[in-house]
């Protein structure tokens, strides 16, 4: 269940954990991750990328995992976050959830059938 | 903030000017995610190039920065948290920021203080010791009269003279003296509440002027 901080999710917060379904990021990465499954909409800029973050960490819904270079991006140092299993049912959650109402929407006729 | 590492972008003049935004975020924050913000700006700078995407980078920026000072609340510190400084032996001051105090700042701030206090100082000083120019009577002379004892070479005003010194320089001839009364009897008329009593003393002013009452008035006193 999601804890009282994160109630409702935040747009952003549910953009990251999708972000970190298929593998660990960094920040950058993520970033990139939100922009492209968003097709360029969201571009989640340093404040609120990591106090999202922040908050998901603070919550367990990501885990800090280690500290580890980027070969594509140079020899920096970054830290990669990984989603946690809280994480992964919360997003499954806020997922069925926007799907209930995306259901809601083509029985009302707000959206075309054909739509997504 | 931990020391920020030095990256393929280091001293770029967008990257100086992100640096001064990131100062304005929570301390907190920057503590936490200094070092991985600038690193985020330098990779997105570097992959977006162009003026455009240069430009939309700055304004995505800016807008974030606008955007997530809400969200960036779990960040700041209580209000006026007492400085670690007390700890080292320093004044104890209490500030927004829970980092000891920077000799540098204490030096700055004592420099800062010393130079007010100066300014302050030589702004009364200056303030207690001004006299005007004018005295009021020279001023309701010279305008009634058409500018006759406005300051001129022949007669100098000291600069910080007092009113007395000022007024006893005010002297006036027969034709002065009957031009004033005329004038004072004019403006009397235009101006008193009630013309009919305006005119009445207008009158009486012109023939005490006639009558040789005020051929004893040579000089004009100031205000004492």
């Amino acid at each position: 269940m999601p804890k009282q901080k994160l109630n409702p999710l935040p747009s952003a917060a549910f953009q990251i954990l999708l972000s970190l379904a298929e593998e660990d990021l960094h920040g950058y990465g993520i970033m990139r991750h939100v922009a492209e499954q968003t097709a360029g909409r969201t571009r989640l800029g340093p404040g609120t990328l990591y106090s999202s973050i922040q908050a998901l960490l603070e919550e367990q819904l990501i885990a800090e995992v280690d500290l580890r270079e980027d070969a594509k991006l140079g020899n920096e140092r970054r830290r990669y976050y990984r989603l946690t299993s809280a994480g992964r049912k919360l997003a499954r959650a806020e997922a069925e959830r926007l799907a209930d109402l995306l259901r809601v929407a083509r029985s009302k006729k707000i959206l075309r059938s054909g739509y997504v | 903030m931990s020391k920020t590492r030095e990256g393929p972008g280091a001293g770029r003049v967008p990257e100086k000017l992100y640096r001064w935004l990131l100062r304005l975020y929570p301390s907190r924050f920057r503590e936490a995610y200094g070092d991985d913000a600038l690193q985020l700006f330098r990779d997105r700078f570097r992959d977006e190039a162009g003026l455009f995407l240069r430009l939309r980078l700055g304004l995505d920026l800016l807008a974030d920065f606008a955007l997530s000072f809400s969200r960036l609340g779990r960040f700041r510190q209580p209000p006026f948290a007492a400085s670690s400084a007390a700890a080292v032996g320093a004044p104890s001051f209490h500030v927004l920021e829970g980092e000891a105090l920077h000799p540098g700042a204490m030096l700055f701030g004592a420099a800062l203080s010393l130079a007010v206090f100066a300014a302050c100082s030589y702004v009364f000083h200056e303030a207690v010791n001004y006299r005007p120019v004018f005295s009021a009577a020279q001023s309701v002379a010279a305008t009634s009269a058409g500018g006759l004892h406005q300051p001129s070479a022949e007669q100098p005003i000291p600069q910080g003279a007092p009113f007395s010194a000022l007024a006893g320089e005010m002297k006036l001839d027969a034709a002065e003296r009957k031009h004033v009364i005329a004038v004072a009897g004019a403006d009397l008329e235009r101006y008193y509440v009630d013309p009919g009593v305006a005119r009445k003393m207008a009158g009486a002013l012109l023939a005490h002027e006639k009558n040789g009452d005020y051929g004893a008035v040579t000089i004009i006193h100031g205000n004492r």
